[in-house]
């Protein structure tokens, strides 16, 4: 076996780029998750649960699907300004006057706010929003501009 | 006010047919109980009413709905957080609980579900001559 000398320095050259990748993988999941398409400024501090969400963007809207069973309609607040889509509102919990004692409580009940900052204009005045089985879902039509177009190559 | 939903599915001395594939989800219960009986309430938002099934065998009371929830989300998908599949629930009933006396109520997402307690174990007062 032949002596190699033993060079401090090149052992820990590979150190710092290890670390360095684990680093800029950190920042990037960071970045994505405070400047990404659609950013979530959920507000731990005045929600008591937080409803589950499905949002999805076709060609020419976006669809938000909330569930929040047990919820009346009359106490969820759907808001639109600028760029913004909150929904917030509030789960009762029945006044069970008649009750002994809860056993279990698995379900979540208290103040909800979600928001949703859309990455492209909607006609505010076109959303829709309906409330079936506990499943709120708003759809958000996208403004003129905002839709992709085809622009034609002129050729000369 | 939602209407009583009485057209309960019993299936007495059968056992609940197995659940047949897919992703199933428990939805959360809460249990109250009352003087002379409990309430089970379910969260099962998208739940349809006329697909949900409640049948009680030997003792399990079972709560089901099939595909309650939708399948492939269109388009491109920013959030998904809703999960896929069916509800799917088990109660194991004592023999406080009066097997026939059952009563279900599906509104917004949310089944309850009321139970009675059989004659013996309810509290009984006892006047003094």
């Amino acid at each position: 076996m032949s002596l190699v000398r033993w060079n401090p320095v090149r052992d820990l050259s590979a150190f710092p780029s290890d670390v360095l990748s684990m680093r800029k993988e950190i920042n990037r999941l960071f970045d994505n998750f405070f400047q990404g398409d659609l950013a979530d400024t959920t507000s731990a501090f005045t929600s008591a649960w937080v409803p589950a969400v499905d949002i999805a963007e076709h060609e020419g809207d976006f669809v938000v699907r909330m569930e929040l069973p047990g919820v009346k309609k009359e106490d969820v607040k759907i808001t639109m300004q600028e760029g913004v889509l909150t929904v917030k509102g509030e789960k009762r919990q029945e006044k069970e006057s008649k009750g002994l004692d809860y056993h279990r409580v698995e379900r979540s009940y208290g103040s909800f706010q979600r928001s949703f900052t859309l990455p492209t204009a909607v006609k505010s005045e076109n959303i829709d929003a309906s409330f079936t089985d506990g499943v709120l879902q708003i759809a958000l039509p996208k403004a003129e501009e905002a839709k992709p177009k085809q622009i034609d190559v002129r050729v000369k | 006010m939602s209407e009583t939903n009485n057209a309960l599915v019993k299936h007495n001395g059968e056992t609940p047919a197995p659940f047949d594939g897919g992703p199933v989800a428990v939805p959360p219960a809460d249990v109250l109980e009352e003087n002379d009986g409990y309430v089970l309430t379910l969260d099962m938002p998208g739940a349809r009413r006329g697909e949900i099934s409640v049948t009680v065998a030997e003792g399990t009371l079972a709560v089901k709905a099939p595909l309650a929830r939708p399948g492939a989300l269109d388009g491109r998908v920013l959030y998904r957080e809703i999960v896929r599949g069916s509800y799917e629930r088990f109660f194991t009933l004592g023999e406080g609980i009066d097997r026939d006396g059952i009563e279900a109520q599906y509104d917004n997402g949310v089944l309850t579900l009321r139970l009675r307690k059989s004659e013996a174990v309810k509290p009984k007062e006892i006047t003094i001559r």
